[in-house]
């Protein structure tokens, strides 16, 4: 059991008497609860521990709430509640077999990285030199806590990021469907189905703009599908924009006009789709996953992706000049299509033979590369 | 400890803690142990119950950690709600003393 477990649990368990309101303050209280204690200095499981398994907390809440505060506590369907205790209990033995599982996965997976961090500081440096005049590749800095928050994102907001080097969305488990917009600020839409249901915060600093989960609800991995929130992106916004969304399915497109700074992807067990656009510098990483590049062209772009699939439908032109694909144990596709470029923008020059330079590399060990119309 | 007793002694704690600070819900709790044991699934009910009163608010300021932290604190009414508690319970106090600890002659 960890905490968001726990809340996940407390919540469902509250929802089915409480009215939404009421479930909100409950949940706001036990989650700042944790957070303070934690804080102060405790382990999360003693934590966990002294709160008790969520079923009989939240049963002494709804009856002290009941008595205490006179708040309204709907009565349970008796009938279907012997199909419920049956359904937790199996919910419990399946969440203790997944957490046996995770535990000896972690134990293989600690064993393998060994070996992996040792082949994946040659490639590193690989990587390095392929790219020493713009270093695109960053560490991952320390997630921004000393940022300050400057409130939740409500529906349809706008957001200046004009001012800020850097826009990050860190977020996980969800759909985002990110377009490039004429618009000059960043617009976020979350959509208002009850299942979709999430809050948004963003925070800053100096030089970073960012946007987390407030509540991280418990999600399993099939409810990514349906949690998405759409993004519009300013194309004038010359900085550098971040995803860093784990288990997530990233889908970018739309028609730029004019080149926008560099993007970087971090989705791992995801899937990051982009279409129909033109890129500075791309970054893209998705290790089990999969990356979809439709009609794309990237000044540089850079894509790695273990055991997964990399496809890079990209058109010929005069703007690509390095493309670094990084599959171990996966697929590459390249393909080089001779394709009208007005189709899809105008601004590109079409191919002059004799300016025309491009550098491919492309990496895959137990692998597949295949390169066509080149 | 009869229920409707000790609701009586957890409201005039949690009122009178709050009066000299306002606090965030962790601490209190803190506060609260250190005097008795006092379990998490009957402080936040009374804590809803006296912000429904009109006794306490909440009001949220981001922390030394740069987070958003929920504070309690005590409202006007609470302050008269209080006051008033207390003598009824320097009243039972004596009461409770003299017949307790025999000290009639006080």
């Amino acid at each position: 059991m960890n905490k968001y477990l726990f809340l996940g649990q407390l919540q469902s368990l509250l929802e089915k008497q409480l009215d939404e309101e009421e479930v909100r303050r409950v949940m706001d209280y036990y989650d700042n609860y944790m957070i303070e204690a934690i804080e102060y200095g405790k382990k999360e499981s003693e934590v966990l521990a002294e709160l008790g398994d969520p079923e009989h907390l939240a049963a002494t809440i709804l009856e002290n709430l009941k008595r205490e505060a006179d708040v309204e506590v709907k009565e349970q369907d008796h009938e279907d509640e012997a199909a419920k205790t049956e359904e937790t209990e199996r919910n419990n033995s399946l969440s203790a077999a997944f957490d046996d599982l995770m535990k000896s996965t972690t134990q293989t997976i600690n064993e393998a990285g060994k070996a992996a961090d040792l082949a994946a500081g040659k490639i590193a440096e690989y990587f390095t030199d392929l790219f020493t005049n713009e270093t695109f590749f960053e560490d991952s800095e320390q997630l921004a806590g000393n940022m300050s928050v400057m409130g939740e994102i409500k529906d349809g907001m706008e957001l200046s990021v004009d001012t800020y080097d850097t826009v990050r969305i860190m977020l996980a488990n969800i759909t985002i469907k990110a377009y490039f917009s004429e618009e000059e600020k960043m617009r976020i839409v979350i959509p208002h189905e009850k299942d979709a249901q999430f809050l948004l915060e963003v925070s800053h600093d100096e030089h970073t703009l960012a946007i987390r989960e407030k509540k991280a609800r418990i999600y399993n991995v099939f409810s990514s599908g349906r949690r998405y929130v759409e993004i519009y992106l300013p194309i004038n916004y010359k900085g550098k924009m971040k995803f860093e969304c784990s288990n997530s399915n990233i889908q970018l497109k739309g028609k730029s006009k004019k080149y926008p700074g560099p993007i970087s992807v971090d989705c791992d067990n995801g899937s990051v789709q982009i279409k129909d656009t033109i890129l500075g510098m791309l970054d893209v990483k998705c290790d089990n996953g999969r990356i979809d590049l439709k009609r794309v062209i990237a000044y540089k772009a850079v894509l790695n992706c273990c055991n997964g699939l990399i496809r890079y439908d990209m058109l010929e032109n005069d703007y690509a000049k390095n493309i670094a694909v990084q599959a171990q144990n996966g697929l590459i596709k390249i393909n080089n299509e001779r394709w009208s470029l007005s189709r899809v923008h105008h601004q590109i020059p079409a191919r002059n033979d004799s300016k025309y330079e491009l550098s491919v590399n492309a990496r895959c060990d137990n692998g597949m590369i295949r390169l066509t119309g080149f | 400890m009869d229920a409707q007793f000790k609701k009586g002694i957890l409201d005039l704690c949690v009122l009178s803690i709050l009066e000299k600070k306002e606090i965030y819900g962790y601490g209190l709790k803190m506060e609260m142990a250190s005097l008795m044991e006092v379990n998490e699934n009957t402080l936040y009910p009374l804590l809803r119950r006296l912000e429904k009163d009109g006794y306490l608010k909440t009001s949220a300021h981001v922390s030394d950690q740069g987070r958003m932290r929920k504070y309690y604190h005590i409202t006007e009414e609470g302050k008269k709600h209080l006051a008033s508690q207390r003598v009824e319970w320097r009243a039972f106090k004596q009461a409770a003393d003299r017949l307790i600890e025999g000290e009639d002659n006080g």
